[in-house]
């Protein structure tokens, strides 16, 4: 019994093989828009902490320089120094200044020491950004700037994020 | 003679691709790495310099300009008080449900535009149960008009009127110290 031949498709070996890129580039002409769109123009770079959620604001001011300040649901900060406690609606009481409620020493100290060493004329000038979460209520952020206002840092600017 | 071949415009012809795919390929990485898929903003911005002029007049002159305070009590309703000439006008915006009746106070402060076109600042005294977020609002409330409105106002400067679209601007919290 003669065995069937095994179907093989013609193929030209002496020809190029070419691939198109057509579909390649339009994809990436996509992702090109895209990410020309979000591109960031802005002289400064802040990276929120993952778990604190920003206000959402119609401002379309562009990020000035200054001293960064983060005030999340559990502490407030300044770069990676954790100044005071938070408990979602409040600092903590051993944050407080004893005599004064709205005083947060610690935040006083390392705003004083930051005034002097600083080169940043921004900072110099009293210039703060607050980077704080969006559920915090008005007494804590009073505090802040209650304090920040005292070490002479009047100038309190409050980053959102775009709507 | 010779026999003539013609071309038709049916013949297909391959556009070379791969130079833009190429240059694509090196741009992708670089705007990947610079690109912000978060866009910040920040409150106090740059202001027109006309507005920043009748800003600093109105400093200058306190008590010659109507002095506003927005006053947001634990209840989230706003009590908008102007007071000019010993004179006080207090309107009451009470919340909306559980939120802040947002368009009712920037109605009010169109209204307070249109009477008061020099003034820029005022004064926001929140009850310190308010959330960020609600205060960020009123921020925005109280910056600029929901309906496009445009005010007129003399430029403290040039002595020519001016139109803004800016309602107040400058916003002070008065209740720090308290």
């Amino acid at each position: 019994m003669a065995r069937r031949k095994r179907y093989t498709p013609e193929v030209n070996k002496k020809t190029a093989l070419m691939v198109n890129v057509t579909s390649l580039t339009d994809m990436f002409t996509v992702i090109l828009v895209f990410l020309l769109q979000t591109y960031n123009t802005s002289e400064v770079q802040i990276e929120p902490p993952p778990d604190l959620r920003m206000p959402t604001s119609q401002s379309e001011g562009v990020l000035t320089q200054g001293l960064e300040m983060t005030l999340s649901k559990e502490s407030l900060s300044i770069g990676k120094e954790v100044l005071a406690q938070v408990n979602g609606k409040d600092f903590a009481a051993n944050d407080k200044d004893p005599k004064d409620p709205n005083f947060i020493p610690a935040l006083f100290k390392s705003l004083e020491k930051t005034a002097k060493e600083t080169t940043v004329k921004a900072v110099k000038d009293g210039q703060i950004l607050l980077i704080a979460d969006r559920e915090l209520p008005y007494a804590v952020i009073k505090k802040v700037m209650y304090t920040a206002s005292m070490a002479g840092f009047p100038q309190v600017k409050l980053i959102t994020s775009s709507q | 003679m010779g026999i003539k071949k013609f071309r038709t415009h049916y013949e297909e012809f391959e556009l070379d691709l791969t130079p833009l795919l190429a240059i694509i390929m090196k741009l992708v990485p670089v705007l990947v790495i610079s690109s912000s898929f978060l866009q910040l903003t920040q409150i106090e911005t740059d202001l027109p310099q006309v507005v920043k002029q009748a800003i600093e007049d109105q400093n200058k002159n306190p008590d010659k300009l109507a002095k506003i305070k927005i006053i947001v009590d634990d209840a989230k309703t706003m009590n908008v008080v102007v007071t000019k000439d010993d004179a006080t006008d207090t309107a009451s915006i009470p919340a909306k449900g559980d939120t802040l009746n947002l368009v009712a106070l920037n109605a009010k402060l169109v209204e307070i535009k249109k009477k008061n076109p020099s003034v820029f600042k005022i004064e926001l005294a929140p009850s310190d149960s308010l959330s960020y977020s609600e205060i960020v609002t009123i921020l925005d409330g109280s910056r600029k008009s929901n309906t496009s409105d445009e005010f007129t106002f003399v430029d403290p400067k040039s002595g020519k009127e001016v139109k803004t679209d800016f309602l107040f601007p400058e916003i002070v919290f008065n209740n720090i110290f308290q």
